[in-house]
């Protein structure tokens, strides 16, 4: 409920202000309870609002369910969607895109591509290291992070610096500006089913959440339904990273304050955590867009409003982190 | 009448090997409890029991189908397992009702949540076991005790043939101990079988009925109490003087170290 007003209230804030009364009239007519609505404030809506808040909402939800995931099957409330290197493997996909002249589509796809190859990596490390533990996969991860850190750095310093290092840095700070309708169809499909098999493993996350013995022995196929997991938590945050560029601190924080208000059954904290993730970027979203004449980047607000609220939510539980 | 066999079995780390040739089996209502010191592999060994750990070599037999055949939910539907309760678990924060459900695991599809009567029998089992108040609490919140009832309830849930406890007393003070104990033997009693892990003599004494022994130098002996617990073999498997003595008038059976060797014992 929160959510839908919070969605309608976004349509009407921005550089080109919507009264209220006209945005009750867009979603009314459609259902022929209304009169159009002004063909300017019609497109304002529909082009360059409604695909910028649905993505907000589902970017939101997609990054708080595979953070959500991923604390949960590495039993570690620290842990957050890009811990596998997905984060900085799109970035470096992006980043080389971007050298090579290609634009939004082009950068998205290369984008989506380095973000899994990132994690293929980090698996492929840790089978080479011949241990099966989350450990050694969080070690991979950091490994391959650093790697694809480098490679970004790397381009940085190749690119010319008057187009391409901006744009560089400005995917890597995150945003919405670049949402278009068409790009959103693109990732719907696999943000939707990635998303909905998460939703629907949810309570089967709390089995995986045991160590591997517990686990084991109350009949998890450990090695099959923590990939399924890991592959479809990836997939999740690959496709929002190559949406809205690299958004940090939502897949982290997001999962405790859901824990905090619905308890830590994954079955009742995922769904929450779907909504707040939503209502927080699609919050966050309408500020990045109001606050200024030019965009604040979203990265940069959810590092500013994300962490004290971090702080805020470990003291809220007093959780300890051993 | 579920049966859990293993013959020849071994296992050991990279080349150095923990135990080798075992020979261990369990049915229901029977109660089989494994003695020896400290870091001898005794958990390693219900690991491998448990269908955790793979045996360096050995078959494992349920009933009669190799354990490593069978698929985990249909092992879980057999087999339950009482983890020790140690402060290198990882943490679990789950309310103990949430945490006991998870005991319906096996029954239930992957994409499957407890239903309302997985709910109900969750919660039958919480009152007979005293932790109905309990229910809502987090589970790294209430005592060591309760957490280890409730991992017995979870077990429970599991509807096994056969329950594997890792040290179910190490935790515990004397009078706690006593009453895992008697609860073991109901369960027992109630026809399920039980392998349990434990370094105190007395308590295989009390429970009396099948017992092995596993030596630091792997030496396995495997029998009824009886025949195991005798002065001699415990001597051995402990490397101390260690007496076997039966009470006077209860005809009780008791382990005990004798006090003069004890006196003369040097710290070497």
């Amino acid at each position: 409920m929160l959510l839908i007003f919070v969605a309608l209230a976004a349509l009407g804030v921005g550089r080109y202000p919507v009264a209220p009364s006209t945005i009750l009239q867009f979603v009314l007519h459609p259902l022929h309870l209304a009169a159009a609505v002004d063909p300017t404030d019609q497109q304002v809506l529909l082009e360059l609002r409604l695909p910028r808040i649905i993505a907000a909402a589902i970017i939101g939800a997609a990054l708080a369910i595979s953070g959500t995931a991923f604390q949960a099957i590495f039993h570690n409330p620290l842990v957050s969607p890009d811990l596998l290197g997905v984060s900085n493997g799109a970035a470096a996909g992006a980043a080389f895109a971007i050298i090579l002249g290609y634009h939004s589509a082009g950068i998205q796809v290369s984008a989506f591509i380095g973000g899994l190859l990132a994690v293929s990596a980090a698996i492929t490390i840790q089978h080479l290291l011949h241990t099966r533990g989350s450990l050694t996969l969080v070690l991979a991860g950091i490994i391959i992070s650093g790697f694809m850190q480098a490679i970004i750095g790397l381009l940085k310093y190749l690119a010319d610096p008057d187009q391409q290092l901006p744009s560089i840095t400005y995917w890597q700070l995150g945003s919405l500006e670049k949402v278009t309708l068409t790009n959103l169809g693109l990732n719907l499909p696999t943000l939707l089913i990635a998303g909905i098999v998460l939703y629907a493993l949810r309570w089967r996350l709390n089995l995986l959440s045991l160590n591997q013995l517990e686990a084991t022995t109350l009949g998890a196929n450990l090695r099959l339904e923590q990939g399924v997991v890991i592959l479809c938590a990836t997939v999740l945050t690959a496709s929002a990273v190559c949406l809205s560029g690299t958004i940090g601190w939502i897949g982290l924080v997001i999962p405790h304050a859901a824990r905090l208000v619905n308890g830590q059954n994954n079955a009742k904290s995922l769904p929450l955590a779907a909504v707040f993730g939503a209502i927080f970027l699609l919050l966050l979203d309408s500020l990045a867009r109001t606050v200024s004449a030019g965009e604040i980047p979203l990265g940069i607000l959810t590092g500013f409003i994300g962490t004290p609220l971090f702080v805020w939510l470990l003291l809220k539980k007093r959780v300890t982190l051993s | 009448m579920t049966e859990l066999t293993a013959k020849g079995l071994s296992f050991g780390y990279a080349k150095t090997p923990l135990f080798s040739d075992i020979d261990f089996q369990l049915h229901s209502g029977q109660i089989h409890c494994i003695l020896g010191p400290n870091g001898v592999g005794k958990s390693t060994l219900l690991n491998c029991l448990a269908g955790v750990y793979r045996p360096t070599s050995g078959a494992i037999m349920l009933d009669d189908q190799p354990l490593a055949k069978v698929t985990p939910a249909a092992r879980a539907r057999k087999i339950a397992y009482v983890p020790q309760m140690s402060s290198e678990r990882t943490p679990v924060s789950f309310s103990l009702r949430d945490y006991v459900l998870l005991g319906r695991a096996p029954y239930l599809g992957l994409l499957a949540a407890p239903s309302q009567r997985d709910i109900a029998q969750a919660d039958k089992l919480l009152q007979r076991f005293g932790l109905a108040a309990r229910a809502e609490n987090s589970y790294s919140a209430v005592s060591g005790g309760q957490q280890q009832l409730a991992s017995i309830v979870r077990a429970l849930l599991q509807e096994p043939a056969l329950i594997i406890f890792d040290e179910p007393t190490s935790a515990l003070d004397v009078a706690n101990q006593v009453r895992v104990l008697q609860l073991i033997r109901q369960l027992a009693h109630d026809g399920y079988g039980i392998v349990l892990t434990t370094h105190d003599p007395n308590q295989a004494l009390l429970l009396n009925d099948q017992v092995s022994t596993l030596a630091q130098d792997g030496r396995w002996h495997s029998g009824a109490a009886a025949n195991i617990l005798t002065s001699e073999n415990l001597s051995q498997v402990y490397q101390l003087p260690l007496q076997v003595i039966e009470l006077p008038d209860s005809h009780q059976k008791t382990c005990i170290v004798d006090q003069a060797a004890f006196r003369s014992l040097q710290g070497d």
